[in-house]
């Protein structure tokens, strides 16, 4: 009987599902009535263009490869992450503090100690950790000229923790990522003070200079990156160490 | 069929796919990868909106990728995308914080468990 | 060429969504959903969109996954 029920239910969620998926697909395509998405998109149209051309601030500002332009990041999905719409970044980064910040609330609190893995992987630990720390830094300090940025940096630096903490090594206490949080945290909101103080708006970038394509170059971008990686790896760190044990009690800690 | 024709009809289905998960299945765990699945599919469907055909990735690479603004594709989309993501790991961590208290007060994962101890209670 | 490689990579992609759903191992499930991810992020770069590849890679696929097995093993045990 209440098989019966439960295979009744899940045709009904297939039909139903699959009627509402049925008409959001023909809206996505149909030329007439619909977001007309199936003609050739037009970038021009849109409100990127103001951002692909860098004329935001200034309406005739026009750049020349090596010359400068209104904020002098290459890519251009990092001039519109962590330069026009730094306001965004900066919440969602309150946002995620915070979701972790309940993690930690709501998590029971019995934690396992860290257990020692095999002699190879705890011996050959430090290289592989520096090998992952290269690659966060680099990803941070180029952001603003290759694919990349602070947040996978911020990633990739935390599943280096993690993997010392596989390995039955915790290298950074809690106390210390607290710290490290705590100030990005307030780097990124006096910066944004000083550029209201300069210039008269929150998080402008008041430090313009250098050309396109340069390594120094982009102003505040690759600062606000670097904070923003550092704060990001803080918070996920703490998330792997809410699982286990302070390393105080452990012989290698 | 184009690439975006392949783009929409994946993400959509990735969506409904995850729906479907969120009503049928009972297992909290199953029913936090099925939100994941219907995220994954909303980034795909919202990068998907800015894709251009024959378009190019909007990095400035070169002294000529300069000429190639006008056919670079949609940045906005993917400075968006690029902030879900964030902010779907840290719900998503919020999430199994609270299935591991449920099944620290439940002794089980199936959603069927606080019914039953309604009905207990009530009779 | 392209196209091909994209509709199968697509197809891959959904139906390892439905495993996620049918399979009734949980810890296959976790691990199928990281396949899910990584699909996901070379379609974002057939879209065009490497730096949201790489954070899908990185978070959704890696870090996610991570996550999911360890609140899995506080649970199990």
């Amino acid at each position: 009987m209440k098989k019966d029920k439960t295979i009744l239910m899940n045709i009904l969620a297939i039909a139903f599902l699959a009627l509402l998926a049925y008409f959001i697909y023909t809206v996505t395509i149909s030329n007439d009535i619909g977001i007309n998405l199936m003609d050739d998109n037009v970038v021009a149209d849109r409100v990127a263009d103001r951002y692909l051309n860098k004329n935001v601030l200034d309406e005739n500002s026009i750049y020349e490869w090596g010359g400068k332009a209104e904020d002098s990041a290459a890519n251009i999905v990092t001039a519109v992450l962590a330069d026009y719409r730094l306001f965004d970044t900066a919440l969602e980064v309150i946002v995620l503090f915070v979701t972790v910040m309940g993690f930690g609330l709501v998590l029971p609190d019995e934690k396992r100690k860290i257990k020692e893995s095999t002699q190879l992987l705890y011996n050959w630990l430090p290289i592989l950790m520096t090998f992952m720390l290269l690659v966060g830094g680099y990803m941070f300090i180029n952001g603003h000229l290759s694919p990349g940025g602070g947040f996978p940096a911020g990633a990739i630096i935390s599943t280096a923790i993690l993997v010392g903490v596989l390995a039955g090594r915790q290298t950074v206490s809690s106390h210390t990522l607290k710290v490290i949080e705590a100030v990005a945290g307030i780097s990124i909101f006096s910066l944004a003070t000083m550029g209201f103080i300069l210039k008269g708006s929150f998080f402008v970038n008041f430090l313009e200079g250098g050309n396109i394509g340069d390594m120094f170059s982009a102003g505040l971008i690759p600062i606000f990156y670097t904070l923003i990686a550092f704060k990001v790896s803080a918070e996920l760190s703490g998330v792997y160490l809410e699982f286990y044990k302070g390393g105080e009690e452990h012989d290698h800690a | 069929m184009t690439m975006l024709n392949i783009f929409l009809l994946s993400s959509t289905s990735l969506i409904f796919i995850g729906l479907y998960g969120v009503l049928t299945r009972k297992n909290l765990v199953k029913i936090l990868l099925s939100l994941n699945i219907i995220e994954t599919g909303i980034n795909l469907l919202l990068v998907a909106f800015g894709y251009v055909k024959d378009g190019e990735v909007a990095i400035l690479r070169s002294s000529d990728s300069i000429k190639h603004i006008a056919n670079m594709v949609d940045p906005v989309p993917q400075a968006l995308v690029l902030t879900s993501i964030v902010i779907g790991l840290g719900t998503t961590a919020f999430a199994l914080g609270l299935i591991i208290r449920y099944y620290k007060t439940h002794g089980t994962l199936s959603i069927d468990a606080s019914d039953e101890e309604e009905v207990m209670q009530n009779e | 060429m392209m196209i091909l490689l994209a509709s199968i990579l697509a197809v891959i992609m959904v139906a390892a969504a439905i495993w996620v759903l049918i399979t009734p191992n949980i810890l296959n499930a976790i691990i199928v959903f990281a396949v899910v991810s990584l699909v996901a992020s070379v379609l974002f770069i057939f879209m065009h969109a490497p730096d949201v590849a790489i954070t899908e890679a990185s978070i959704g696929a890696g870090i996610t996954s991570a996550l999911f097995i360890l609140a899995y093993k506080r649970i199990s045990e």
